[in-house]
Parts: C-alpha cells; structure tokens; sequence
C-alpha cells in the first residue's frame, strides 16, 4: 500500500513533482559535470604525458618543450644534435630512445618525423603499444607517413593518399616542400595529441630541410613569423653527413635507478646545449603554478556539491511540509506513525532516486558531450568515462535529501495533527 | 457509551500563554444514540471530536469509549483503535487529491486492514446507494462539493465503525445536499446501530436529532 501510495502521489501530480525533480537533477547535475570534466582533464593530461617518461630538448622552457613535444601545441625551442640521441643509446640506461623532428605540419596536422621503432614502444608493458597501426603498414620506402586516426578523419585522408607538406608549425602559414607524401598507414586511436599527429621517417625530414637550406630561399615573413626560426631547420649543421638535428628525443629509462643517473649526469654536463626532464612533474608545476591544482577543482567541486545538498534538504523539507494536511488525514484515519513515515520516506526516496540519476545523467552527458565538443581543437583529449568521484553528488543528494524530507513526517509525530485537518 | 470526565484541553497561543480551547466536566452519549453537538465557534466542538477520536489527547481529563479508555493507549494502539472503531466526516471531505474516488474510500479499509475485495463491494454498494455508482474511477477534482461530501461519507462507514463523528458535514453544501448528507447520516445510523455524534450550528439539522449536547467558549455543557 505505501509504495503504490507513493508512486501514485508523484505520478499522478506530475507538474508539481516535475519542477521538484529538475531541482533535484539540476542540483547534482553541476557538481557531477564539474568532476567528470576536471577527472577527464586531468585523465586526459596524465594519459598524454604517460608515453612521455623523460624527454631531452634544447636548453630553455621545460613547459615549452613538453607543450610542444607531448601535446604537440606551441614551437620547438631549437633542436639539438643527432649524436645525443647516440650518446643515450649507447649509455645503456634506456630501454629505448627515439628522435623526434618537428617543424613542418599538413593543413595544421604537426608531422613528427622519426624512426619506426616508436610503433615497438610500449610505456607499459601490460598494455600494447602506444602507437599501433590499425590500418595499412608503418613507414618502410622514403615519403611513407603513418597518420593519426583524427587527422585521417578531418583530413579525409585514407591509405595510398598523397599529401604535401606545408613548411611551419601553423596551418596555411607556409609553403610546400618540394617532397611528397604518401599516407602508408593509419593509426589506432591513441585518446592523446598523437591522434592529429602524421608521423614520417626523420630522413624524409631532414631530406626536405636540407634540399631547402641548400636550395633558393622561398620562405616567405609569414613563415619566419610562425615557425621557431632555430627549430624549423631540422636538417641542422650535421645535415650535410646524412644526419640532421633533432627536436626531442623521447627516452625510456630501463628503471627508477637508471632515470634518476640520467637526470643527473644531464645536470652536471658542462658545454651542452640540451636539457633532459620528466615531462610528469613538468605539467604539475605547470599547473600549480597556474593556480588550477587537483585541490582548488576539489574545492569547488566540494562547494558545489554543498550547494546541491542545501538546496536539496529545503526542496525536500518544503515538499514534506506541504503534506502536512495529508499526512494529519491519514493519521486521523488510523495510520500509524510509521506508516506515515514510511509513506514519506518511499515518496522521497522515489523522487531523489530519479533526481539524482537523471542528475547524474545530465552532468555526466554534458561533460561527454563538452569533451567531444573540444576534441580535436583542443591539445588534451578529455577521457569520459564515469569517474567514481562523479558518484559523490547523487548519493549525498539521496541520504541527506532523505533526511531532510523526513522531518516533517517527524512533526507529525511529536506534534498535534488535529490543527492540520 | 462514551462516557468522559474532566476533559480539558489547552494549547499555546504563541505568546508563551496557554488558551483552553475545551473544558467538559462530564460526558456521557449512550450507545447507539443519535445525538448534535452544538455550540457558537470556538466552543470546542472539533476539539471534543478530536479527543473522542484519540486524534488528540486531552490535556487532562479522562474517555471512556465503549469501556476502552482511550486515554490510557499508546500512540500505535489508539490510531489501530481509531482506525476500526471510528469513522469521521470532516467539515471538508478531506480526499486525496491524487487517488480516485475509489482508491480515497479503499484508503480507510486497507489502512484498518480489512479484506480489500469485500471492501471494494461494500464501496460499489454504498456509491450506488448514494447515488455516485460508477464515479470509482473519478479523480475528487472532477466531483462537485455535495459529491466529494458522499464519498467522504462512503470512506467513514466502510469499515462499519461503532462511532461516527460529523464535524460540521453540511457546512460548505446547499440545501439540496445538506439534506441529502443529513439522510444518509441518521440512516446508516439507524440501520447499523452505531453511535453518531453530529456537529453542527444549522439548526434544521440540530432538529434531526432527538438528543443534543451544547458547548458553551471554554465552559461546561448545558
């Protein structure tokens, strides 16, 4: 009787019911929205970064080398000589190193040049590797490039297409290169930067910035405006022996040991124009320092939640005390206390059950909804998947709005019910 | 029989002062009788019919219904006497708005925990009786004052109450269904023996009832 009590006062009533209950979502659906897009940043920044252990780069901003290397955004400092990245294979200290080159893009898409041995790198050995390609083959013949699965997607590019690269790190702000490209493979989605990223073979790179050094100046003010003057020439002083600069150079230690002496023999190096970092705790300082730490989100996160719960303990209180005269009809036709109770307390818990879920609902649609209205233009790829903490919100809303609510029904039980009838 | 004493009741009037809203030194009503309370406002009539129903206790004072005495039940034992031993018509019908008609006079029974088919037949029954017969499905917003008041009727005599308590029942109905309320009050009265108490300032009811009991403002009965 009391559930079928309950269900029928909330359905039957529904335009009083239906303003309370997007009170109800509204309230957890800001919170949750809050959590779920700094849980999917945060997700997103650490899942960019993952593949990134220990990045070395021409000496200046550590936040400027990992902006542009890990999220692909910004201009490279300079570039540093191919014979570092010999000096760390040969050191034994890492599992893996791997140039990287940067400097030229393709309607905006960053072309990395580099070497095939990134599409072996796994940053987890539980997991597959980073860059996989799921279409095609990775780059084996000069001019091959692998793309990312979004830049064949916007770019409506497909296996077998050719393409010319535009000289500069901004799209339309360059001139072609004389080279062409021929897409060879596409890659899996990574839900990183990479996805927009065309990886070639760093010999195409050089060959390209060496065939343009050596031949006539075609680069025009807009070019030298938009690309690192020292970065954008990867073929370097070392071009002419067949090797160029590099960019980056991303290294895997072999262990814990290992990456702490390669960090310090970096610091005590005289005379080199590189610098090695963990791309990790650049990005926190990065964000401390931009005063958007994991504790101001939680703060207001926390508020916000606080805010919902308020508003749901006087939603939920009016709406017993509205039902004050019922609840008086209902004892004076002989219900118990604890039916009263009991009635209030299923119709609260129907209404702040299907408050909260379609809360949830709402605030955790909406942050998938924002992630994908970002994507691609933004440098992080959002995750989306529920976050555990995304769950705070409907469950507090639910046990206080229930608390809340029964304090009525507890009027009604210390005090006299006759004056209500 | 009701038979009550020293009945009193007080309540708070907001400045820390206490205002006694009924004052009964004896009560007696046999049982079975048809009988009006009447009195100006304020006299205490809903307040008697409170306390009679166990809705409120007294401040002080002692009831007696039918050898029980009510004063002395805890609080689940009187809503679970109220509930099989008392019907009671408000001044209002006092329905439900979200339930039907029918589901409003079910309410009393299921609530006193009675047989639900054969109380859905005695509700067909007596709403063919007052004339409402297939107004069950009809929500209280669609019924006419006179209407609501016929259900409010059917609600309080399904569980065949010993007591009926009418609080004033033909207050806000016109003549036509003043008369038709006031029949079918002393009829079920008759037919099933209960004791009815009626209260009213209407004295063309008053005149219905061959015993009345008067209130005088927070004195005793004349």
């Amino acid at each position: 009787m009391i559930i079928k009590l309950a269900f029928l006062s909330i359905v039957r009533r529904p335009a009083r019911h239906l303003l309370l209950l997007l009170l109800l979502a509204a309230a957890c659906a800001l919170p949750v929205f809050l959590l779920q897009m700094t849980a999917g940043l945060s997700n997103g920044l650490n899942r960019a970064v993952e593949p990134f252990s220990i990045l070395m780069g021409a000496k200046g901003s550590p936040y400027q080398l990992v902006i542009n290397t890990v999220f692909l955004r910004d201009h490279p400092i300079g570039n540093i000589p191919y014979r570092d990245v010999e000096k760390l294979r040969a050191g034994g200290k890492a599992d893996l190193v791997i140039p990287l080159a940067f400097g030229d893009n393709y309607r905006g898409f960053r072309i990395v040049g580099t070497e095939k041995e990134i599409f072996d790198y796994r940053p987890n050995k539980t997991r597959g590797p980073w860059l996989s390609v799921a279409e095609g083959a990775a780059f084996r013949e000069p001019g091959d490039a692998v793309i990312g699965s979004e830049t064949a997607r916007r770019a409506g590019l497909a296996v077998g297409d050719t393409f010319k690269s535009i000289h500069g790190l901004v799209t339309g702000a360059g001139e072609e290169h004389g080279g062409e490209y021929r897409v060879a493979g596409i890659l899996a989605p990574v839900g990183g930067p990479y996805d927009t990223a065309i990886l070639v073979d760093i010999a195409d790179v050089w060959r390209a910035h060496r065939h343009e050094a050596g031949g006539p100046v075609r680069r025009g003010g807009i070019v030298r405006r938009n690309a690192a003057p020292k970065a954008e020439a990867a073929a370097g002083p070392a071009a002419v022996s067949g090797k160029g600069d590099v960019t980056a150079v991303l290294v895997h230690p072999t262990g814990y040991k290992e990456a702490m002496q390669l960090l310090q023999e970096a610091q005590r190096a005289k005379g080199t124009d590189s610098q090695l970092i963990f791309p990790s705790q650049t990005l926190i300082a990065l964000y401390s320092m931009a005063g958007q730490s994991k504790e101001f989100w939680q703060l207001l996160a926390g508020g916000m939640i606080g805010a919902a719960v308020l508003i749901t303990l006087l939603a939920m209180y009016w709406n017993g005390l509205s039902r004050l005269s019922e609840f008086a009809l209902l004892r004076a036709l002989g219900a118990k206390n604890g039916i009263v109770l009991r009635l209030l307390a299923a119709e609260e818990a129907l209404l702040l059950l299907a408050g909260s879920a379609a809360g949830w609902l709402i605030g955790w649609g909406g942050s998938v909804f924002a992630a994908r209205a970002v994507a691609g233009r933004a440098a992080v790829v959002m995750t989306t998947a529920p976050e555990p903490a995304s769950l705070l919100p409907p469950v507090a809303i639910l046990l206080l709005g229930l608390a809340a609510g029964l304090i009525p029904a507890w009027l009604v039980r210390k005090k006299d019910v006759s004056s209500h009838l | 029989m009701i038979y009550g004493e020293h009945i009193r009741c007080d309540f708070p009037d907001g400045s820390g002062r206490r205002l006694r809203a009924l004052s009964l030194s004896h009560l007696s009503v046999p049982d079975g009788a048809a009988c009006a309370l009447i009195g100006p406002s304020g006299s205490g009539k809903s307040t008697l019919f409170h306390c009679l129903s166990g809705i409120l206790r007294p401040t002080a004072g002692r009831i007696c219904i039918d050898g029980t005495d009510i004063t002395a039940l805890s609080d689940d034992a009187l809503s679970a006497w109220r509930a099989s031993h008392v019907g009671y018509i408000f001044q209002e019908a006092l329905l439900l708005p979200y339930l039907t008609v029918m589901e409003n006079i079910l309410l009393g029974a299921d609530i006193a925990g009675k047989d639900r088919t054969e109380a859905r037949r005695g509700a067909e029954e007596w709403l063919r009786r007052v004339g409402l017969e297939g107004y069950g499905r009809r929500m209280p917003s669609h019924l006419s004052g006179g209407e609501k008041q016929r259900v409010g009727f059917v609600r309080a005599i399904l569980a065949r109450p010993r007591l009926l308590l009418a609080d004033e029942p033909t207050a806000s109905l016109d003549g036509e269904n003043s008369r038709l309320i006031m029949r079918f009050l002393l009829d079920y009265q008759k037919e099933s023996g209960c004791t009815l108490l009626c209260a009213t300032h209407d004295p063309a009811v008053q005149a219905l009832f061959p015993m009345a009991i008067r209130l005088v403002k927070g004195g005793a009965p004349q």
